[in-house]
């Protein structure tokens, strides 16, 4: 059998990094534009965490997107500095210093986040949709495809993440990077369909569904047109809080040094490097931690704004 | 009783499920164990067939697949192989003699977190869903959140620089191959069962303080508010017993995530347990322990989950009654 | 005993910091041993003054008056919604000896039986033992009612105690009130949409209208001659159980909290407004034997209600169910006969009531001709097509047009999402997959029209449309099929008694204009007898009785049939 996927290409993940930067800098314009959503960014809005979810997305997209342009230095680029060798101290020339191999480390921290916003942006679509999909199938399938469905899922909702992506990795080597996408995802979409199941069981149950099979629409119209719309609200919200959490999952992998490349900069790989440094270089290990931080809290507290502005029970969304 | 028999059954069903996962995964990998350990020594066939023959590899597929079945039931995990063909080599222990340790010290680290964390972390949900949107309720809650979204290495990380190698009161990381008494344990373990405690209270903490702000809201609770029971009696005795059971299926269910958490940081402190036993055997392809170690990660997943739904059976007459 | 003067509640907006008022101006006093009835369509605020009286305003402020009581006067209430009004982690008997306790009873044990007799509990040791979710609607509803006679009240507030129950429950439950208060003496304040209820049980009405007393006497009169126009209105709305006649209904919808127009608030919809209402509010002053807020209160008493057209000439049979069962497994195995040996038969044009208290199977045997519920045994023939006994998805879709569904709660029977006109358009689109863009339009105008609904509507979604809006679109959802058979699964039990005349005055206009049949599921006689042709009486899953609506209801022959109509009638006005 084949290895998942071919080594993690950076170049790739840059690629997808830019499409979701651009993709989420359009949909942030477009958000505040199209009178229906900005109402809904103006309900999110009134909740504080909301509020604050926000302000940290709006901050690391501006960042993200115009950041390498204001920044004179490449993040790959290794100075020489005479005497000073490396850990060059924050300055003029170089705001946050420089890193073991004196590379500019604002660029660094600037562009540290595309492997794993990419790979987790199409990790968690690749959850939501195959969990939701399924979600919502099996509500509309017989008693017993879905008692049978359901154990099975209860199982392999048992496996530790980590550790299966660990085991997989040991067995095919050289199975790094894009291969969280598929396993990791595999997993996550397991938590997405109970949730989402557990949700759309309860519109089944409701009359027009009933009204929509009396009227002898076939199960996959009633699925798309009476149970999806009705779930979308659910969905968006788990999309966002798994996306959190698999960018907690990627820095966690990624600080194993199953992720990425070494040259390339990664916020996980840089707190994992200057770990030992915690106490000496200060400034070479706060920023990659802010950065991830304030990205994961960005997206979590929007989804709880979002959850709270559409009056759903957060509940059942957490961390599965 | 059918109720928790059928529990039973099902983790069960699970159990089985989950091994036969690592099994397949473990024999669907390219090549087989022995091409792998002999990779790096002479292409020799006859070796290679000596060390199949030695591990059962040479058997029918079903066959290997029954045999390592009935191994993990009576807890023979096969061999952690240095030297694939003499299987009677110093360094080729039993998988089960190497996991033991690390599983003993695991269990230690993560009970003794659970029986700080959990009841802190209910006791502060509880908190915090009686003061709900004051500011109290704000500085606990965030400051928790803020745990939860700070990767655990970087806690882990932070916690070392200020306890270990600023203040100087333990040791960073540990030093050997497994803990022999519990004054070292005691020395190593403050700091993980630390990082462990603040990684899960978030979680419980947050299911606590909705399932509580749930039930305060509730008819129930009004109609013990309006019958004149005093605020003390309504919390603890109306409103508890309907908020604890989702609280703790729901908690038992993000342990997956937290069993990912322990792998991190046993490796950051160097804790010998199964986290770190996973990284070492990942790093030195040994596949029967690394295969084992995931299984009993899981095996210990579906433990938890069994023994919160038996404990909220206990809490939740309701669920009793239906047994 | 309780004297409430000028009493405003409401909130304050949380932006705007608008003040919005639920109950405006409410006088209000009772003494000892009386008992004052509150009526009201939903949202009139009728519980938000109950609460106010016990003092328990969760979210809400007192805006404006006084509630004033004798010293640490005892209140009780009793909530609505007694399912989840209990703790249901609690056994019954904990819960009761806690109130005891903290009301600082003695004899704990004892009281807690004596209470249990009291409100004629069967078994009470046993039911002690039990779980809230144990028992059943009527039990729970009296378990709440001991609770709140545990602290031995001066003054009881009862919200909405009868929703839940079925018809005989009702007046046990009513009889049992009297009975305590006789003994206890407390004063009693029920509240209710129900104006049976009402009737039976006190003496004294006030009846809301947006947050405000609009009328407040002696209940006969009240009911015999209102002299507020809402209250007539009100009145003339519910259906009749002793003649076939047609309810009136009230157009429009009642203004909600914060929207409330100046002046009178019924203004919009009272048919004897003038410009002195929309400015002035009236005050609640006497006028002939009751106190009446109107400026013009009616004096003459007159009837308008009209008679229902009986089905025409030239009827052919339409459908026939033959000794049809249906069965289900219970758990551990037993069998349930949720319908037993059930045959009907119908003809074209005609409206066939099904009656039958909760758990008879009236749903099921719907549920069985739409195809959506296996059946064991018998046969059902629609006339022309032969693939009728078949599951739904499995039959021809000539045949699926021919039936259409409509269900009990308008707000879960349409898709929140879809806009009116997308509700309407899926079954065009279904059944007529050719339909060019224009036709499809013109059909859903169509129908529209025919439900008295307006262009406006079209863009709107369900949750911006009122009970009786949403109602009347399921309905025009079924007949844009043109169906030869529409199923009414208990379509009016959700609505105001208002709406609920709308509706059933719709139910005739359309079957005089369309010709379909109908089949009614009910479980209100007198909803049966206003439109209904023919009538079955289901019980257990049997049928009791069945033929023509009108001999039934005059002459019953079973003794089920009696006792029903014997409940009934104990309690309609
Ligand atoms: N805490 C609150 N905040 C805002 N609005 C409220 C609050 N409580 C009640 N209302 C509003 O006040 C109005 C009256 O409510 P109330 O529950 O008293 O009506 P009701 O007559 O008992 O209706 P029903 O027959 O449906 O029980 C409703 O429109 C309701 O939405
Ligand atoms: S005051 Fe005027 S509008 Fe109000 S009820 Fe009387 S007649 Fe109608
Ligand atoms: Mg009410």
């Amino acid at each position: 059998m084949m290895a998942f996927l071919d080594p993690i290409s950076y170049y790739l993940a840059d690629k997808i990094y830019y499409l979701v930067c651009t993709a989420m800098f359009i949909t942030m314009v477009g958000l505040v534009v199209i009178k229906p959503s900005r109402r809904l960014l103006g309900r999110i809005w009134r909740h504080w965490n909301g509020r604050v979810g926000l302000c940290f997305i709006a901050a690391h997209i501006l960042i993200s997107v115009f950041g390498p342009w204001l920044i004179p230095h490449d993040p790959y680029t290794q100075f020489d500095l005479g005497e000073i060798a490396r850990y060059y101290p924050p300055g003029l020339e170089f705001p946050l210093g420089t890193d073991d191999r004196n590379r500019d480390f604002l660029a660094r921290v600037v562009s540290g986040g595309r492997a794993a916003i990419a790979v987790t942006c199409l990790t968690a679509i690749l959850a939501i949709s195959w969990g939701a999909f399924a979600g919502i199938f099996l509500t509309l399938m017989p008693r017993w495809v879905d008692g049978v469905v359901m154990r099975i899922v209860d199982a392999l909702i048992s496996v530790p993440w980590l550790a299966f992506l660990l085991l997989a990795m040991t067995l095919f080597a050289g199975a790094r990077g894009f291969s969280f996408v598929p396993i990791v995802g595999f997993f996550y979409s397991l938590a997405v369909l109970r949730v989402v199941r557990a949700h759309a069981t309860t519109i089944v149950a409701l009359d027009y569904v009933t009204a929509a099979r009396a009227r002898g629409h076939r199960i996959s119209w009633i699925a798309f047109h009476e149970v999806l719309p009705n779930c979308r609200d659910v969905i968006l919200v788990e999309l966002a809080m798994r996306w959190t959490w698999l960018l907690l999952a990627f820095a966690v992998a990624s600080f194993f040094g199953l992720m990425v490349e070494i040259p390339a900069p990664d916020w996980s790989l840089m707190i994992a490097s200057s770990r030992t440094l915690f106490l000496s270089y200060p400034y070479l290990f706060w920023p990659p931690v802010i950065m991830l931080s304030t990205l994961v809290i960005g997206i979590n507290f929007t989804a709880d704004g979002l959850a709270k502005a559409i009056g759903l029970d957060r509940r059942a969304a957490d961390m599965v | 009783m059918s109720r928790l028999l059928s529990r039973l059954i099902s983790a069960l069903f699970a159990a089985w499920l989950v091994a036969t996962l690592v099994f397949v995964a473990v024999s669907a990998r390219p090549g087989d164990l022995c091409t792998t350990m002999l990779d790096r020594e002479v292409a020799d066939i006859q070796k290679l067939v000596d060390c199949r023959a030695i591990h059962g590899l040479d058997k029918p597929f079903l066959t290997q697949y029954f045999n390592w079945l009935s191994g993990m039931l009576v807890g023979d995990f096969g061999r952690e192989l240095r030297d694939p063909v003499k299987a009677e080599s110093r360094r080729n222990r039993n998988v089960s003699d190497v996991i033991a340790p690390a599983l003993d010290a695991t269990l230690r680290l993560g009970l003794i977190s659970a029986m700080i964390a959990i009841p802190l972390a209910m006791i502060l949900g509880i908190a915090s869903a009686l003061m709900r949107n004051r500011w109290s309720d704000l500085a606990i809650s965030t400051t928790l959140i803020m745990f939860m979204t700070i990767p655990e290495f970087a806690i882990a990380t932070i916690l070392q620089g200020i306890f270990a190698e600023w203040l100087g009161w333990t040791p960073a990381v540990f030093f050997g191959s497994k803990i022999s008494n519990s004054s070292q344990f005691w020395m190593i373990a403050p700091l993980p069962i630390a990082c462990l405690s603040l990684l899960m209270m978030a979680h419980i903490q947050r299911l606590m303080r909705s399932s509580m702000i749930d039930a305060l809201n509730s008819d129930f609770a009004r109609t013990a508010r309006l019958n004149g029971i005093p605020r003390w009696r309504i919390i603890l005795l109306h409103c508890l017993p309907s908020a604890l059971p989702p609280t703790i299926s729901l908690s038992a269910l993000t342990v997956g995530y937290l069993l990912s958490g322990v792998t991190v940081i046993e490796s950051v402190f160097n804790y010998p347990g199964l986290g770190r036993l996973l990284l070492n055997s990942l790093y030195d392809q040994q596949t029967y322990l690394a295969a084992a170690v995931v299984l009993i990660l899981a095996l210990m997943y579906i433990a938890i989950n069994f023994v919160a739904d038996v404990i909220s059976m206990f809490v939740d007459p309701r669920q009793r009654g239906a047994a | 005993m309780l004297d409430i003067r000028e009493l405003s509640v409401g909130y304050t907006e949380n932006i705007s910091g608008r003040k919005v008022e639920i109950l405006s101006r409410v006088n209000l006093s009772i003494a000892g041993g009386e008992t004052l009835g509150l009526v009201g369509e939903s949202g009139s605020g009728k519980s938000t003054l109950g609460y106010a009286i016990a003092g328990h305003l969760s979210g809400l402020e007192i805006q404006n008056g006084s509630i004033d009581t004798k010293e640490n006067p005892r209140i009780a209430l009793v909530q609505q919604n007694a399912g989840q009004a209990l703790t249901p982690t609690m056994s019954i008997g904990r819960q009761l000896n806690e109130v005891l306790k903290y009301a600082q009873v003695k004899n704990r044990t004892e009281k807690a039986f004596e209470l249990m007799e009291g409100v004629r509990l069967p078994d009470p040791k046993s039911l002690m033992k039990r779980l809230p979710h144990q028992l059943s609607g009527g039990q729970q509803q009296r378990v709440l009612i001991a609770l709140a006679l545990a602290r031995n009240p001066e003054i009881l507030v009862l919200d909405e105690p009868t929703t839940a129950l079925d018809a005989s429950t009702k007046e046990t439950l009513l009889e049992l009130l009297a009975a305590l208060q006789k003994s206890q003496g407390f004063a009693m304040l029920i509240v209710s949409h129900d104006l049976g209820i009402i009737r039976t049980a006190c003496a004294e009405t006030a009846v809301m209208y947006a947050g405000a007393f609009v009328e407040l006497g002696n209940t006969e009169k009240i009911i015999k001659g209102g002299h507020h126009p809402y209250t007539r209105a009100l009145v003339e709305a519910l259906p009749h159980i002793e003649e076939r006649l047609l309810p009136n209904a009230i157009e429009g919808t009642p203004p909600k909290p914060g929207a409330r127009p100046e002046g009178c608030a019924f203004a919009p919809r009272c048919l004897y407004a003038e410009d002195k209402c929309r400015h002035a509010v009236p005050p609640l002053a006497p006028a002939q034997d009751t106190k009446v807020a109107c400026f013009f209160p009616l004096v003459d008493l007159r009837k308008t209600s009209t008679a229902v057209p009986e089905p025409g000439e030239g009827k052919e049979r339409l459908l026939a169910v033959n000794n049809i069962s249906v069965q289900f497994k219970q758990h551990g195995g037993q069998i349930f006969k949720a319908l037993d040996d059930v045959s009907i038969s119908l003809n074209t044009g005609e409206t066939l009531g099904i009656i039958g208290e909760s758990g008879s199977g009236k749903s099921t045997l719907l549920r069985c001709l739409a195809g959506l519920q296996n059946y064991s045994a018998g046969e059902m023939i629609l006339e022309g097509a032969e693939d009728f006994d078949r599951p739904v998805e499995k039959r021809k879709r000539a045949t699926q047009r021919r039936l259409q569904m409509v269900f009990q709660n308008p707000s879960t029977a349409l898709n929140p999402n879809h806009t009116i006109e997308r509700i309407l358009e899926i079954p065009y689109a279904l059944y007529e997959p050719k339909s060019s863009r224009s036709e499809r339009s013109n059909a859903i105008r169509r129908e529209l029209d025919l439900v008295r609904l307006t262009d406006q509507h079209l863009i709107k979604r369900p949750r911006e449309l009122s009970g009786g809006e949403l109602q009347r679109v399921a309905l025009a959802r079924g007949l844009i099929a043109r169906p030869d058979l529409l199923l009414l699964d208990e379509i009016t039990s959700a609505l105001d008694v208002s709406v609920q005349a709308a509706v059933l005055d719709l139910l005739v206009k359309i079957q005089r204009s369309v010709g379909c049949a109908m089949i009614l599921v009910s479980h209100d006689i007198a909803v049966m007898r206003s439109i209904s042709h023919k009538l079955v009486v289901l019980k257990n899953g049997r049928i009791v009785e069945a033929g023509l609506t009108e001999q039934i209801l005059s002459h019953p022959k079973e003794a089920y049939t009696q006792s029903l109509i014997k409940s009934a009638k104990a309690i309609t006005a």
